[in-house]
């Protein structure tokens, strides 16, 4: 019965606390939420606390959810952790090494069809491996869309810095992407 | 046309990732939890109050009696200061002791001495007239009046003779658990290197002693002649604990094995090898430089207890020569093979504290001060 809530209802049920439907909540939700944690964190670990945290904030915060359509209840549960995520980057503020090869700037752009490719999880595991601004940086304006203006305000740099991070970032995934796309050359 | 990183967007979008197994029932378990504590109850009564109290202190604020003269600047004494304050009552209003109720316990004394003396004498005002002060009500006090505690009452704060006190705020020095651990662990090597050296201990062991002015006495046979002598570097590795303290500071210790070994040769025996075996605990607080998924990179300094576990000379055990302390500073880079577990490799500087002791003449003896290189395992036993 559960299965066939639209998001309206199911946020209803959540409400009243009805166990059956935090539970389908979580069944429907986290899967994508841990893909976005995944983004976000350094580890799966962290990604996994970070998509508990995000659940249960959202189910204690479900009174606050306002219908908008179909799709919203998923965007503001993403919202949440994307907002977590942040926080937590920001406190942690710690400086990464930078696990890139010195050399020449490649100017390949990988196309889109080669990126079609490529499996999700070496592009997560590519994304979780920058370091902690710039991913932040890339997520959110790349896969997020926050702006430049947006990400500066939340993460307590500039909109330079933010531009620039997002520079870094760029060139240190197509790196990675267009070494791989070479070893799977035939 | 699209660039790669909406390519990237939509894949990544449309993508569910493998959940972790259990993340569900752990889930569950903590909604559980959350939606068992009970919530806050709600109590209509102190909402009541409020209003009760507001319409209280405005009544109380347009019936009080008007002000009464303010009293004029004199020397504030406790027994001034209760004349003033009750020169202030006015004798218009009727102050009746409350009648003693049965069975209650009598409170303790608010009588103050000095009132019952002002009233007996009276007081003479600016003008000089005479007043008689009026009388204040008898309260009842304890039973035993040396439990009889004076009381000063409230000086009014328009006085520009009094003195305001001085409030001095208590010095809170915080002291973190990461300085309070160094502390006490420093405290303790001191006091065990202190130990150490007024302890005398016999040893049969030909080696240099370890005094402060660097004088070495070198092991012999008797009716022989050491014609020289190596030393190789020392080996050391083990298992490293790590509990961090914060983002950035963790506190290292462990137990790490070193091994010595070194080559006598003789005019006639020849060559004759020692090897002596040494257990450390070395205990650092180590600082994160920089760090990623699988790398870290860190500096620290603290100390180190190297306690002698075995000895052979020529293939014979040997007497050992006891604990060494040691202050290090370390550098290193550690790979992580998981959350809690990595590998690393550790480039380390040591200064041995002379001891004043007979001591086994190893690479450490000649090279007080000397650098070693460490790697093994390092366990993370919580997160910050």
């Amino acid at each position: 019965m559960y299965k066939e809530l639209n998001e309206q209802e199911l946020a209803g049920y959540c409400c009243e606390k009805d166990p059956k439907a935090e539970e389908e909540l979580y069944k429907r939700y986290a899967a994508r939420v841990y893909t976005l944690c995944r983004r976000y964190m350094s580890n799966d670990d962290d990604a996994a606390d970070l998509m508990q945290d995000t659940l249960l904030q959202a189910l204690g915060k479900m009174q606050t959810y306002t219908y908008r359509g179909e799709g919203s209840l998923g965007a503001w549960i993403n919202r949440i952790a994307v907002n977590k995520a942040v926080s937590l980057i920001k406190q942690r503020k710690r400086r990464t090494l930078l696990l890139e090869q010195w050399g020449r700037e490649t100017s390949v752009e990988p196309s889109p069809e080669e990126v079609e490719k490529i499996p999700e999880e070496k592009l997560l595991a590519w994304i979780s491996g920058l370091p902690d601004v710039r991913r932040a940086v890339f997520n959110m304006y790349c896969l997020d869309g926050y702006s430049h203006r947006e990400i500066a305000d939340e993460l307590g740099i500039s909109e330079k810095g933010s531009a620039s991070m997002l520079t870094r970032a760029r060139k240190q995934l197509k790196r990675e992407i267009v070494r791989y796309l070479k070893e799977k050359q035939p | 046309m699209k660039k790669w990183e909406d390519i990237v967007k939509d894949k990544l979008e449309a993508y569910e990732s493998p959940l972790p197994e259990g993340s569900l029932e752990a889930f569950l378990a903590r909604g559980k939890k959350v939606s068992a504590a009970p919530a806050p109850k709600r109590v209509l009564l102190p909402w009541l109050l409020i209003p009760a109290v507001a319409a209280g202190l405005a009544a109380w604020f347009i019936f009080r009696p008007g002000p009464s003269k303010a009293p004029a600047p004199q020397d504030i004494s406790p027994r001034n200061a209760v004349a003033l304050v009750t020169d202030s009552i006015p004798p218009a209003i009727p102050v009746q002791a409350p009648p003693p109720i049965p069975g209650t316990v009598k409170p303790k004394a608010v009588r103050p001495a000095a009132a019952v003396q002002t009233r007996e004498d009276g007081h003479v005002n600016d003008s000089g007239e005479e007043t008689t002060v009026p009388e204040i009500p008898e309260i009842q006090g304890p039973d035993n009046p040396e439990e009889a505690v004076a009381v000063i009452p409230d000086i009014p704060e328009s006085s520009p003779f009094v003195p305001r006190a001085i409030v001095r705020k208590p010095h809170v020095i915080k002291v973190g658990p990461a300085a309070g651990i160094v502390a006490g662990s420093g405290l303790l090597a001191a006091l065990a290197a202190s130990s150490v050296k007024s302890s005398t201990s016999a040893h049969n062991a030909v080696g240099p002693f370890d005094s402060p002015n660097g004088s070495i006495d070198f092991p012999f046979l008797p009716g022989d002649a050491l014609t020289g002598y190596s030393h190789r570097f020392p080996v050391r590795g083990g298992v490293s604990l790590e509990i961090p303290v914060s983002e950035r500071l963790s506190i290292t210790s462990g137990l790490d094995y070193s091994f010595y070994s070194s080559t006598f040769t003789y005019a006639q025996a020849g060559t004759k090898e020692q090897a002596v075996h040494y257990l450390d605990v070395p205990l650092r607080l180590d600082w994160t430089i920089a760090s990623n998924r699988w790398l870290r990179v860190y500096a620290g300094s603290g100390a180190a207890a190297s306690f002698c576990v075995g000895a052979t000379w020529a293939g014979n055990p040997k007497d050992r020569d006891g604990v060494h302390f040691s202050l290090t500073g370390a550098g290193g880079i550690q790979f992580n093979l998981s959350r809690h577990v990595g590998l690393y490799v550790e480039p380390a500087l040591s200064w041995t504290v002379p001891s004043g002791r007979q001591v086994l003449q190893t690479w450490r003896s000649d090279h007080p001060l000397m650098f070693s290189l460490a790697g093994g395992l390092r366990i993370r036993l919580r997160n910050p």
